[in-house]
């Protein structure tokens, strides 16, 4: 885990036509997803974020490169409730048919 | 639901892979919006072009509703900074380039859940990560829980959470699944 809290200060600044904005701002309160700014932001990493699956690719970054390679380099043993489900993963009332 | 439906009061089930000719992914409703859509507009083109695979739970005797659903994708993690050591110990393709598995979507239907089926399908997903880690290489399956139950879900069995922000992931390393195939 990142040892600071998340802050968000970092900014972009972007400009509309003003139809844009006020249609921007309409779509914000009927979504009510806070203001317009973090509608905006929400907005925007979701479509980030589908545009970066669809191309099946994620980069590594500072704050998690650290715990991927150590997860990776050090696996840490099963869990027991993954051990548990590797020997019966076939819940009671059902009959898996192979 | 007719008789024959049991064996000695179970219910018979298969998983298989998604058939969009058979498989009504209309009425499928587990409770999260995205992985239903996903069912309904996503799924069948993404088999067809076979950009991502979709596995299907069923019962045996009415095999066209969808009791459960996942996706496995190919997904490549990119490094820019990855050292060559490092590199040479996970023996990845290319230096930069680290292949894993998206476990995309898990979904139960509504009057399923409860009975342990959604861990049924993780278990399954988990078998077919193995294999094709095996056959064409994952160092680990990732997944992006929808909310705070479904990583509970998956750090239960094992899901390390990489980062939360500005969306969370949570890995699974193959070597531990390795590990829990090794000690069944």
């Amino acid at each position: 885990m990142p040892a600071t809290p998340f802050r968000r200060d970092a900014r972009v600044s972007v400009r509309f036509t003003e139809r844009e904005r006020a249609y921007i701002e309409e779509a914000a309160a009927l979504a009510s997803e806070g203001d317009l700014s973090r509608f905006i932001a929400t907005v925007a990493i979701r479509s980030a974020r589908s545009v970066v699956e669809e191309n099946g690719i994620s980069l590594l970054a500072a704050d998690h490169r650290r715990r991927f390679f150590d997860l990776l380099l050090a696996p840490p043993p099963p869990t027991d409730a993954l051990r548990a489900l590797a020997a019966n993963p076939v819940p009671d009332g059902f009959d898996l048919e192979r | 639901m007719t008789s024959n439906d049991n064996t000695g009061g179970r219910l018979r089930i298969r998983i298989v892979p998604l058939d969009p000719s058979l498989h009504d992914r209309k009425s499928f409703r587990c409770g999260n919006d995205t992985v239903d859509r996903y069912l309904r507009t996503t799924a069948a083109r993404a088999t067809r072009y076979y950009r991502a695979a979709t596995f299907v739970l069923a019962s045996v005797n009415h095999p066209t509703e969808i009791l459960g659903y996942y996706t496995l994708a190919p997904h490549e993690y990119r490094d820019a900074e990855l050292d060559l050591a490092t590199a040479r110990t996970l023996k990845v393709r290319g230096l930069q380039r680290i292949p894993v598995l998206l476990l995309g979507q898990l979904g139960i239907a509504r009057a399923y859940q409860g009975r342990g089926l959604a861990k049924l399908l993780l278990w399954n997903a988990i078998e077919r990560a193995f294999s094709t880690a095996a056959n064409s290489g994952a160092v680990a399956v990732i997944t992006d829980p929808v909310d705070d139950r479904a990583a509970a879900f998956y750090a239960r069995y094992g899901f390390a959470t990489l980062h939360e922000a500005p969306f969370h992931r949570m890995l699974l390393p193959m070597k531990t699944i390795a590990a829990a195939f090794a000690q069944r």
